[in-house]
Formats: C-alpha cells, sequence, structure tokens
C-alpha cells in the first residue's frame, strides 16, 4: 500500500512526466514541417528527371505521408497531455485539500465533522487515479505510431540512397536526394529519441507507482 | 489556450498566453508572460488554480517546466499567484520574486519561505540564464506593494492591471486594433481599481522614461507602437479612485 507521501509524489511526477512529454514531442511539429519541404523540393527533382524520377516520385509521396503522420502524432500527444495534466493538477489539489482537512481533524475537538469532507476528496481522488492507466494506454498507441514511422523513415531512406546512387554523380538531383536522405536520417534520430524518452517517463510513472 | 511569441531575438523570447476557452465564465481572464533565454524561464503573473493546467501546458510548449527558475508576481491578489503551490510542485527551484510587503501573505497559497524574494519597494532585477529585466515600482497601482516588468532588450514592459480591459468577447484578439474603441473596456477597471492619482503620476513618470515598444497588461490586450504612449495620456487624463461612475 503506497504510503500518502508517495502518493503525493507519483501524483506530481504523473504531471511531470506529461509535461516532459509535451515539451519533447513539440519540437516533432517542425520535424514534420522540415520533412514536409524536402520532400516538396525532392518531387520537383524527380519529375525533372522525367522517368528516372519514378521511384523517387513514389518515395518522396510516402515522405509526406509520414510527415502528415507525425502531425498527426504531435496532435494527439496535445489532446492526452492537455487531459493528463489538467487531472495531476485536480488530484494535486485535492490530495493537498484532503492534507489540509486531515490535519484539522487530527487537531479538532469534533473530528467526526470532517468525516464527510475527507470522503469526498478520496472519493474523487480513486476517481480520477483509475483514469490513469488509460491516459498510459493511449501513449503506448502513440509511441508504437511512433515507432512505426520510425520504421517507414529508415526504410524510405535506404531506398533513396540506393536510387540517389544509381543517377549520375554529376547530376543536380543526387545532391537533392542524397540531402533527403541525411535530413531523413536525423529526422529517424529525433523520432527513435522521442519514443525512448516517452518510454523512459512511463517507466519512471510505473516505478513511482 | 492562446499562446503567441511576442519577440523573439537570438536566444531570448517572449511569450503571451491568455483567452482560455476552457476557463470557466465566473473566472477573469488573465494573460499571462512567459519569458526564455537559453532555455531558462521566467513566469510573469502565473494566474490562479482554475487555468494552471492550460498555462503549464501551453508553456510546456516553448520551455521545460523545470527550466523555470524565476515566478514574478506583481501583487498578491488571486488571480496573480493563487496557483503558486501547483506550480513549485513542478518547478520546485523555482524563486518566487514579489513585493516584500506580502510575503507573509503569498505564503498562505501554500510556498516556503525560503522560495521567496522579497522585492524591496524601490524595485530589483531579475536575472533570466545573464538575461537582466529590471523590476519597476508601481505601487498602488492598485495594490499597496506593487510591481512591474520591464525588458530594456524587447523594449517591453509587463503592466500588472495597469492597460487592463475587461474584454466583453472570450476570444478578444491579444494586440489592441482600435484604440478608441479600446478604452471603453478599461475605464471603468481603472477608476475602481486604481485608488491613487499621485500614485499614477509617479508611475507614468517612471514609465514615460523607459523606452517602450509594448504595454502587456495583465488582463485584456497588448499596447503596440504609438498605442502604447496613447494609454499613457488616457490614463493621465482619467479620475482615479471612483466607486460609482
Amino acid at each position: 500500500m503506497p504510503t500518502h507521501h508517495h502518493r503525493q509524489a507519483s501524483d506530481t511526477g504523473d504531471m511531470q512526466a506529461s509535461l516532459a512529454i509535451r515539451h519533447k514531442l513539440a519540437s516533432l511539429l517542425n520535424l514534420a514541417h522540415a520533412i514536409s519541404l524536402l520532400a516538396l523540393n525532392a518531387k520537383v527533382s524527380s519529375a525533372q528527371l522525367g522517368i528516372r524520377g519514378a521511384v523517387f516520385s513514389v518515395m518522396t509521396q510516402e515522405i509526406q505521408t509520414i510527415a502528415t503522420d507525425l502531425r498527426r502524432t504531435v496532435e494527439d500527444v496535445r489532446a492526452l497531455t492537455e487531459a493528463w495534466t489538467r487531472q495531476s493538477a485536480r488530484i494535486a489539489s485535492l490530495a493537498n485539500r484532503q492534507r489540509v482537512i486531515a490535519n484539522a481533524q487530527a487537531s479538532s475537538r469534533h473530528p467526526t465533522g470532517f468525516a464527510r469532507g475527507i470522503a469526498e476528496a478520496n472519493r474523487e481522488l480513486d476517481d480520477l487515479r483509475r483514469l490513469t492507466p488509460d491516459m498510459v494506454g493511449k501513449l503506448v498507441q502513440i509511441v508504437d505510431d511512433m515507432e512505426r514511422s520510425l520504421r517507414v523513415v529508415n526504410y524510405v531512406t535506404v531506398g533513396i540512397l540506393m536510387e540517389a546512387e544509381r543517377l549520375d554523380r554529376s547530376h543536380q538531383g543526387q545532391q537533392t536526394f542524397t540531402h533527403l536522405a541525411t535530413e531523413m536520417r536525423v529526422a529517424s534520430t529525433q523520432i527513435r529519441d522521442m519514443a525512448t524518452f516517452s518510454i523512459k517517463q512511463m517507466e519512471n510513472l510505473e516505478i513511482a507507482a | 489556450m492562446k499562446a503567441q511569441r511576442l519577440f523573439q531575438q537570438g536566444e531570448l523570447q517572449w511569450i503571451v498566453l491568455g483567452r482560455d476557452p476552457a476557463k470557466p465564465d465566473y473566472v477573469i481572464d488573465t494573460n499571462e508572460y512567459l519569458i526564455v533565454h537559453q532555455g531558462r524561464g521566467l513566469l510573469m503573473d502565473p494566474g490562479g488554480t482554475e487555468i494552471f493546467p492550460e498555462v503549464v501546458n501551453g508553456i510546456s510548449e516553448y520551455c521545460s517546466v523545470d527550466s523555470i527558475d524565476h515566478i514574478f508576481g506583481s501583487h498578491q491578489d488571486p488571480d496573480i499567484l493563487s496557483s503558486l503551490s501547483l506550480w513549485l510542485s513542478v518547478c520546485p527551484q523555482a524563486k518566487i520574486h514579489v513585493p516584500w510587503v506580502w510575503t507573509g501573505f503569498i505564503t498562505h497559497f501554500g510556498c516556503d519561505q525560503s522560495s521567496m524574494v522579497p522585492v524591496p519597494d524601490e524595485g530589483g532585477e531579475i536575472d533570466v540564464a545573464g538575461h537582466r529585466v529590471q523590476l519597476i515600482p508601481a505601487h498602488y497601482l492598485h495594490s499597496s506593494g506593487n510591481l512591474h516588468l520591464y525588458d530594456p532588450t524587447a523594449k517591453i514592459l509587463f503592466s500588472g492591471d495597469v492597460g487592463a480591459a475587461l474584454m466583453p468577447e472570450a476570444d478578444a484578439p491579444l494586440v489592441v486594433k482600435d484604440f478608441d474603441a479600446h478604452t471603453a473596456y478599461m475605464e471603468t477597471f481603472h477608476r475602481r481599481w486604481m485608488p491613487s492619482n499621485r500614485a499614477r503620476d509617479q508611475w507614468l513618470e517612471r514609465v514615460r522614461a523607459l523606452d517602450i515598444d509594448m504595454l502587456c497588461p495583465q488582463h485584456g490586450a497588448i499596447f503596440k507602437g504609438d498605442d502604447v504612449q496613447r494609454f499613457f495620456d488616457w490614463f493621465e487624463g482619467l479620475e482615479l479612485g471612483c466607486a460609482s461612475n
């Protein structure tokens, strides 16, 4: 059975984890915009290549889809962390109220009068705490989506590099696609970092609980 | 909650948060301001408990909440600082800069005396990762111990309740578009909440000496460019300390 102090620390920990994830994932939106812009440039280059650019065209389309998925992920994280922070703040306020009432009860000559207030706070706290596993479950889904995006990013990056190798070294298109592949590798690292960070936050929450 | 970047120069940013659609109607609308410099934060008048989740969520998109080193409270009102204990639960290292006269009162919101930095009547400075901002005396505007915050680099004056307006629409623009029309939302507020013409005149003398591009109140809309001077002139001509019109 967790002690009151541990519970309080865990409630605050929920909020800190939620805020940390939100802060970290905010940069994913910039990444999605950057990828989208690169893909647009690459699309123009693939059109200039004519028939030889057909494979690139398919891949840039795939990259646009990744960018859209990333934007959706950011929106999902925003919605989730908003609800999560609201819930954690409510829990922290209620826990504080509960503590104040319990202290007043301990020093009162008429302790029975406080029972109703404490019971109400307890009930509301229990209801709110029951929602936490749902929040963590939704975050697991979001991390799964990120990892799926990561696999596609890696696959597309290798494909672009292989195709770019086939182009004449002097061809301007090769530089565009090599640059795109480099940026996609950066994106891959960032997505992996973010997924790892989110998993670590969830593990910390489980340890705290 | 709307968040808007007001200023950016290198590693220095000013962000305003306001117009919270999730806020209950019975809670007065407030603007919260954040300075981020080299990844460290200073939060001004963080607001009440009711709006804490929206403010903390909004801020976390601009800086990590545990990087907020300073919280500035212009005065002691609940719409300024009643969320203090919640803030200290997510950024326990933050120092709370408040007018010295209110320290013993503000600790009632649930914060340790050791977190408090009592600011003397003559004002002071806050250092945000090497970026210095000035705390300007604004006593009796409206509170008996009241401070404003001036950033000489951004040329922004955070003016607490001075310049505040009670806007009729929940999603009113964050910046004043038509000054003359805007005075209708400010007049009653200033006449009623600002008690002293003498304090107003002293404040005007002080802030007119500053180079200000933006005047940012805690309620209502932000004044930019020529509207800053317009506001000073309008405020100067107002009879303060009236309980009825």
